[in-house]
Parts: structure tokens; sequence; C-alpha cells
């Protein structure tokens, strides 16, 4: 299995390959993953801050608000369906009190959220808030996450029917509702 | 880094050797601590690896520093000798480590370097300098790193000048990470103070 890093801003997009794509220490930055389990293609992406300033550099999936889009036009160009894909989240944690600035994690995962619905992409799992790093890893091959933080064992946020053996086995991946699992506010 | 003067780079080197030996000082010399001091520019995506991997579990005290000089202190210690600094320093004082204990004592060890550090940098530019109180956090070192690179972000820079100090022990496997991020990324102002 290879491992990929990936970095703030960057994203990185495919269908099922031996791959493990890794956001490491997320601490107010969101680690976004789109899926469509049927068609095994997903996208990754570190996203930094909620909203995308106008010098901001063409890096799209740097921001909130300009993330989902994008990461939606590169997983149809791999061939997902769009009525098929969904989405898991981490991070967005309260890490440090800055008096001069706001709580960017948590403005990051209200504009993720507010974006996935005027997309209309279902949130099927999410860790998000808290005042605690984690890391976000995703099998591409097996379309799983799992979510580590310091001193505790790794977390599985894929509900089942939406890994991708699971949405071969029964079929569909899709049915069942939302589970999210939320952290204590600091 | 192209706006530090040298005046600049060597009262960080002052003040990176003044906290190295508060830090002996504090652990009642049993360690002594020396600074290998980097001045360099970073592009903000780089900061979450500064102190090696970003999932590396850390003690760490953090201030904002505001007044004259602003900015952001760091100091950062893997867990397990962190673990071992405060097991060591709570023998001392005969005291039951509780959470509450530990993270105190870990502050007063930020609070120890930091005020070192920066009363050099007061001292030597005639700058008032306000720390806020220690935050402390165990968690990942990349996770602290980030949201302070996420903060700085959102001034719309995407480099930023660091100073980064591995502090280490001479007779023991202690090492700690002291890293000062100026708030001003153009260093304007050390050249109005120097």
């Amino acid at each position: 299995m290879t491992k990929v890093s990936i970095g703030m801003g960057e994203y990185r997009a495919g269908l099922a390959v031996e791959e493990e794509w890794t956001i490491y220490g997320l601490g107010s930055c969101v680690g976004l993953i789109l899926s469509d389990p049927e068609r095994r293609v997903a996208a990754m992406a570190h996203v930094v801050l909620p909203e995308r300033f106008p010098t901001a550099a063409d890096e799209p999936a740097k921001f909130a608000d300009t993330v989902v889009p994008f990461l939606l036009q590169e997983l149809t160009r791999l061939g997902a369906r769009r009525e098929r894909i969904c989405a898991q989240a981490a991070g967005g944690a309260h890490m440090l009190a800055l008096s001069e600035l706001p709580d960017i994690g948590a403005r990051n995962v209200a504009v993720i959220r507010e974006q996935l619905r005027q997309h209309g992409i279902p949130l099927v799992a999410e860790q998000v808030g808290g005042n605690h790093g984690r890391t976000l890893s995703w099998d591409a091959l097996r379309g799983v996450a799992t979510v580590k933080r310091a001193g505790k064992p790794p977390e599985v946020l894929t509900p089942r029917q939406y890994a991708y053996e699971e949405v071969a086995a029964v079929g569909s991946g899709f049915g069942s509702g939302r589970r999210a699992v939320h952290a204590p506010a600091p | 880094m192209e706006a530090t003067s040298a005046a600049m780079a060597a009262a960080m080197s002052e003040a990176l050797d003044h906290a190295a030996r508060a830090l002996s000082g504090f652990l009642d010399s049993r360690l002594q601590w020396t600074a290998d001091v980097r001045i360099t520019r970073h592009r903000l995506s780089e900061l979450p690896a500064l102190c090696g991997r970003e999932d590396t579990s850390v003690a760490a005290a953090f201030f904002e520093v505001s007044g004259d000089l602003m900015g952001y202190l760091l100091l950062a210690i893997p867990e397990e000798p962190a673990r071992r600094i405060v097991d060591e320093l709570l023998r001392v004082m005969g005291s039951a480590a509780d959470e509450e204990l530990v993270n105190s004592t870990i502050g007063e060890l930020g609070n120890v370097v930091g005020s070192a550090f920066l009363n050099v940098l007061a001292d030597r530019f005639g700058l008032r300098v306000a720390p806020s109180p220690p935050q402390v956090a165990w968690d990942m070192v990349g996770a602290l790193l980030s949201t302070l690179a996420g903060a700085l972000a959102a001034r719309a820079r995407s480099e930023w000048p660091v100073v980064n100090t591995h502090l280490k022990a001479k007779d023991g496997d202690y090492p700690a990470y002291l890293i000062w991020i100026p708030g001003d990324a153009d260093g304007r102002q050390w050249e109005v103070a120097s």
C-alpha cells in the first residue's frame, strides 16, 4: 500500500488503487472526502480556510467555499455519478485561543456543511470540533476512512454501508441514515 | 531570511541561548541544554512539519505575544520526555501528579523558557512585550502548528519568517522545540527596532 501525504491546501483524486491518503495533524483545518462507493472513485482535500480571499492563488482545495464544486468536478471527470457521491469530514478543532482571529475550525466546518447542502451531497460521517488534533486517512482501495487522535486507537469513520467492499456485497451503498460522530465542544 | 537583519539574528541567538540556560536552571542544572537556532522563511504549508512528523504527540505551551513585539511562541516537547521532565520536577516538589498539576508544570516550564527568550529581545531593543498566559496542550504537534499556519494564512500571505530552535540536552534524550513566529511577516518591527 503506497502512502500519500496530503499537505495544507492540497488534494488527491483517483479510482480504487492500493494507496492510503493521509492528512497528518489536522487542527483547525478540515479533511474532506467525497466518494462514489459504487464507482470506487474518491477525492480528499486538506481545507485550510473558510473563504477564498481575492488575492489568493488558484488553490480551490484550500478554501471551504470553493472545495466542494471543485472536487465534484474532479470526481465527475473520473467517472463518478453525481447522485451517488457522499461526503465524510474530520477536523475543524479549536486548538488554540487566538485573540485577534475567529474560530477558524468552526467556520471551516460550517462553510463545508453549507456547501455540501447547496450541492445536494449527503455528509454521511463526520468527526469535527472539539479541541484536539486528528489524523485522517483514506484507504483508496477499500473506501474506508479512519481517524486517529493522539494517544487513542484509530477509529473507522466510514459507515459500513458506504465502504467499497460493503457496497459491492449488497449491490447498493445507499439507503440508511447518516452517522455523525461529534466531539464535545471545548 | 531576506528581511532578517544581522542584529535580529544575533538577538535571537542570544535570546534562545538565554532560554536554554533558563531551562537548565529550572531543571536544577541536571541537564544542560543547548540551542540549535535556525531562522528561515517558510511556506505556510511547511509549518506543520517544523518539528518532524506532524502526528508526534507533544506537550506544548503556547503564548500569544502582544505589545511592541507581536507574534506566537510555542514550546513543544515530545510526550515521553515531557512526562519524564514533569515527573522529575514534581518529585522534587514532593507532589502527586494529577492532570491539573501536570499541565500547570508544563505551563510553568513554558513561562520560564518563554520569558527568558522574550526578555532578552525586550531588553535589547527596548520593546514592551506582553505574552498571554500559557495555553497548554497535549496533542499532535502538527495540529498545533497547522492551526497557527491557518491563522496566518487568513492574512493572505503564503510565506512567513520562523525562528525554529531545537533545544537539546547534552546528557539525555530530552529534545524540545521553541518556535517563534513574528506577527509581522515583513519583519518591519525588527527593522525599526534595530
